[in-house]
């Protein structure tokens, strides 16, 4: 097959995938997400769920393994993540959902 | 054979390789936000209620018709029980997932992300996550491993849906979890003592897909590679590490957690394994 027509293949099956029935194996959603999210803005759910961005996220992690984390969080963050007793079986959820937002091209270009 | 025909037939063939293999995300997802938010939630509760700090979870991003058999979920990542800082400056308790994304722009180039659940499942073809939580001991290293700069480190960008978890020449979003769950066990962040492991311990999905649409897929798509492999396709799904997990004794419950999409009720079922 030479490279004409496997882009006419390639092009076919891409347009054929483009529907509202396909979504990638391991393709990024987070961007879609943020198009439910925008629908659903000031929108609850089961009695009180609201959507909320996250801007970073820190592990709970179990005793004796506090400042081992590396990353953007320093270690004033962690150990304020950190603060309540830590404990062993359920743990507590916030009832907000949590998005990550659009990606930072995104973002960017969105108009004023 | 015209060449009109010629590539209706190829078109035809390569159906569902091409589907499975990523493709192009949809404009717009087949669920309303509610519907992604209760699965999201909804699993968040479920995993909390449990004590998981970390779990490896698995989404239904594909149609599963098209989808190989013994494969039900395309995707696959961690979800660390986190204190998470909202734009608005408020500390929530909630779970955050880490995972390789192809991107949606198909390249056979990967990335790193963190996000959160309804991300993650923003775009699913069944209200459906797949749930392995490890034992409370992997759970521990998982966590050290996610923070760590190893798990920067075993990641490999150029993609391939069917990468041979064996080797270390393509990788794949399932194929970079089973990596750091092994540099986990072991201890460890170095691929040759990773890879050898994983050849001794984990047994791949073998994938049935006919030759010539493997073939013509891995010419005309940037994100098919054959290349890695002699013999037979295999490669790392969310079954398959579950199974390792589950049968080596290193998976605290394994379960599926599925939503009714009408009356959002949420249930857990057994995990076809």
């Amino acid at each position: 097959m030479n490279a004409k027509s496997r882009f006419f293949v390639t092009s076919i099956l891409l347009a054929h995938f483009s529907g509202p029935a396909t979504a990638g194996g391991s393709a990024e959603a987070s961007a879609r997400a943020l198009e439910h999210s925008m629908q659903a803005i000031g929108y609850s759910i089961q009695g009180g769920l609201k959507l909320v961005s996250g801007a970073a996220a820190l592990p709970f992690m179990v005793a004796g393994e506090i400042g081992r984390v590396s990353g953007e969080a320093g270690r004033e963050l962690w150990e304020e993540a950190n603060a309540p007793p830590l404990t062993i079986g359920p743990l507590p959820v916030t009832d907000e959902i949590v998005t990550a937002g659009p990606k930072p091209g995104d973002q960017l270009n969105q108009p004023e | 054979m015209s060449r009109a025909r010629k590539l209706l037939l190829a078109m035809c063939l390569l159906l569902p390789v091409a589907a499975w293999a990523g493709n192009v995300p949809s404009a717009k997802g087949l669920f309303e936000f509610r519907q992604i938010a209760t699965l999201s939630k909804g699993l968040e509760r479920a995993l909390a209620a449990r004590g998981a700090r970390v779990a490896i979870i698995g989404r239904v991003g594909l149609p599963p018709s098209v989808m190989p058999p013994g494969v039900e979920y395309s995707h696959a990542g961690f979800a660390v029980y986190s204190t998470i800082r909202t734009a608005d400056n408020r500390m929530v308790p909630g779970y955050a997932v880490y995972n390789l994304y192809q991107g949606d722009a198909r390249t056979g180039v990967s990335f790193l992300m963190q996000d959160y659940p309804v991300d993650y499942f923003a775009a699913i073809h069944v209200l459906k996550a797949g749930v392995v939580i490890p034992s409370e001991k992997l759970q521990r290293e998982l966590a050290e491993t996610i923070f760590s700069p190893v798990y920067q480190s075993l990641h490999n960008p150029r993609y391939s849906v069917l990468a041979n978890p064996f080797r270390t020449d393509y990788q794949n979003c399932t194929g970079f979890v089973l990596d750091v769950v092994f540099a986990a066990i072991y201890r460890t962040g170095d691929p040759r003592r990773i890879k050898t492991n994983i050849a001794a311990y984990f047994e791949p999905q073998p994938i049935r897909v006919d030759g010539l649409k493997l073939a013509m897929a891995d010419a005309t798509m940037a994100d098919v590679s054959t290349d890695d492999h002699t013999g037979p396709i295999a490669t790392a799904t969310f079954e398959s590490i579950a199974r390792f997990l589950v049968n080596n004794g290193i998976a605290k419950e394994a379960f599926s957690f599925v939503v009714e999409p009408t009356t959002l009720y949420g249930s857990i079922t057994e995990l076809q394994l």
